[in-house]
């Protein structure tokens, strides 16, 4: 479903955030994407999700070469992967249901099966109630919940989440990680990227290390 | 989603990002209203000074006098000579009679005057018509004096004098006019892009949240070039309502004061066809404007 082979990333500015990595994550697979603060975590995911390029290497995302392809191809990959942040990037303007819609409105969805979409992905993370709130009047959790709504309404192949958890309290965090369980026993592909510790310990999955942009062998 | 509720997205986002720069949306419409209000002053004061001298330009000839008794080989022969310089429109012979005739037409009711004027005594003559780029060079004096150097010739006539200098002052109006006028369409160019790349600027977190579930960029750019377009058309619409409730003062004014003095005094306004053509003009200038900063700030993404 992943896969990277030799892969470099040096930002214009700066020392290099990936040296020579190489992983495969298959389909189905729960990974967690660990290492301390700097360590090419959130690059790794970048480069997955198409939002940078990488210096060198090839990346293969769902049988397609990444480094291949045509500038104009490219969101039509995106629409397989999901994307979750620490700081959620919901649009304050617009309503808990908008800001989920989004996602199916740009790939040119009618309205009445965007509603029925929407409807559903809300009533999985049970925030059905909430469709007409703004999401500055949410906590946290519930932002974060609106924002995997939105990252899977379309039902992506692969989910990336970049901390997902890092602005969240335990209780809250325990609840975004069954739904990524979840999501991943209904066939998602699932990688987590962070540092913390505790939730690895907690959540038996497959570990890949990073440290200083390289892959530590465990 | 259907063509018609796609159209329907694009309109209802587009009317969404001006609501929301409604205050620069407001600035950028005005200033363009301003702009091509001036530039269709322009326009009107060139037209109707334009249409009035080129009839004017029309009636413009040299008289050339002929001897008595030219032949009619001499004729043909002097009508070469003149035909040999550049510019000439048309050559009419009028004979003695004609002559006569014409000087009768002229002084209309008095004409009692010439009875018993034998055609005689009036030179017959060629009335010598020039294209309008004489005028415009200044050598319709050449062409004058080139005609009066024929043999068989005896006098030249021609009051081109005011009609050449008119014509300079609008040649050096239209260019004044061309040159305003580039600079405006220039300035309102930079300006809607400018404008548009602030709204893109003030969306920045929506178009990235779109492009991350994976909109494309023709998706993302349209309503940003729909909004620019709609800035220059309104601004556009707006000037020339204004400008046609100032021509239709203007032309109160003028009639109420000069009464009846001149009867045929008719300015025009823009036509219908300039009308379209000023606002499919200015609509393809926003998308322009509005597209130079969509390529540079939504496409420029890996
Ligand atoms: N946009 C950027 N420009 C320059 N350097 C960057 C950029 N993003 C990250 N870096 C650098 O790349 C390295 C890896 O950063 P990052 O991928 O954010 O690590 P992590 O997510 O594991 O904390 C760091 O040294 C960071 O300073
Ligand atoms: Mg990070």
């Amino acid at each position: 479903m992943i896969q990277l082979f030799h892969v470099y990333k040096h930002y214009l500015k700066g020392n290099a955030a990936l040296e020579d990595i190489s992983i495969q994550v298959e389909k189905g697979e729960f990974v967690f994407l660990t290492g301390p603060s700097g360590a090419g975590k959130t690059t790794l995911l970048k480069l997955m999700f198409l939002a940078e390029p990488p210096t060198k290497g090839q990346i293969i995302i769902n049988g397609y070469n990444v480094t291949r392809l045509k500038k104009s191809a490219m969101p039509f990959l995106r629409r397989n992967i999901g994307v979750v942040f620490q700081d959620f990037k919901l649009l304050p303007d617009r309503t808990v249901f908008d800001n989920v819609a989004l996602t199916l409105a740009v790939l040119g969805m009618s309205r009445k099966g965007i509603k029925k979409k929407v409807w559903e992905i809300l009533k999985m993370i049970g925030l059905q109630h909430k469709l007409n709130a703004y999401p500055l009047r949410l906590s946290g959790g519930e932002q974060q919940r609106v924002s995997i709504a939105r990252a899977l309404v379309n039902e992506p192949a692969i989910l990336l989440a970049d901390e997902p958890t890092g602005n969240l309290d335990p209780d809250l965090t325990n609840d975004i990680m069954k739904l990524f369980e979840e999501i991943n026993i209904r066939g998602t592909t699932v990688v987590v990227a962070t540092h913390d510790k505790g939730l690895i310990t907690t959540y038996n999955k497959r570990i890949i290390t990073l440290e200083h942009g390289r892959i530590i062998e465990k | 989603m259907k063509p018609i509720e796609r159209i329907a997205y694009f309109i209802s986002t587009t009317l969404k990002g001006i609501k929301s720069n409604l205050y620069l949306n407001v600035v950028t419409i005005i200033t363009i209203a301003v702009a091509f209000f001036i530039l269709n002053i322009f326009f009107i004061i060139y037209n109707n000074v334009n249409s009035v001298l080129g009839e004017w330009k029309g009636r413009i000839k040299i008289i050339a006098y002929l001897q008595d008794g030219i032949t009619d080989s001499g004729l043909t022969s002097i009508e070469n000579h003149i035909k040999a310089n550049t510019g000439i429109k048309n050559i009419k012979y009028y004979s003695k009679q004609d002559a006569l005739e014409q000087f009768r037409a002229e002084l209309k009711g008095q004409a009692g005057i010439l009875n018993g004027v034998s055609a005689d005594v009036l030179p017959a003559y060629l009335a010598i018509t020039v294209k309008d780029s004489v005028l415009n060079n200044n050598t319709i004096d050449k062409i004058a004096a080139s005609v009066k150097s024929i043999q068989g010739i005896t006098d030249v006539q021609y009051g081109a004098q005011i009609a050449q200098k008119v014509s300079g002052i609008l040649i050096l109006v239209k260019m004044l006019g061309i040159g305003i006028g580039g600079f405006m369409l220039f300035a309102i160019f930079i300006i809607i892009s400018n404008t548009i790349r602030i709204s893109i600027f003030s969306r920045k977190d929506e178009i990235e949240i779109m492009k991350l579930v994976g909109a494309t960029n023709i998706f993302i750019e349209v309503p940003f070039v729909l909004e620019g377009m709609i800035q220059v058309l309104t601004g556009t619409s707006i000037s020339i309502v204004l400008l046609y409730l100032v021509y239709r003062l203007f032309l109160y004014r003028l009639h109420s004061t000069l009464g009846s003095l001149f009867i045929n005094m008719n300015v025009a306004f823009i036509s219908m066809n300039t009308i379209i053509a000023i606002l499919i003009g200015s609509a393809l200038l926003g998308i322009a404007g509005a597209i130079l900063s969509t390529g540079k700030f939504i496409r420029n993404n890996y």
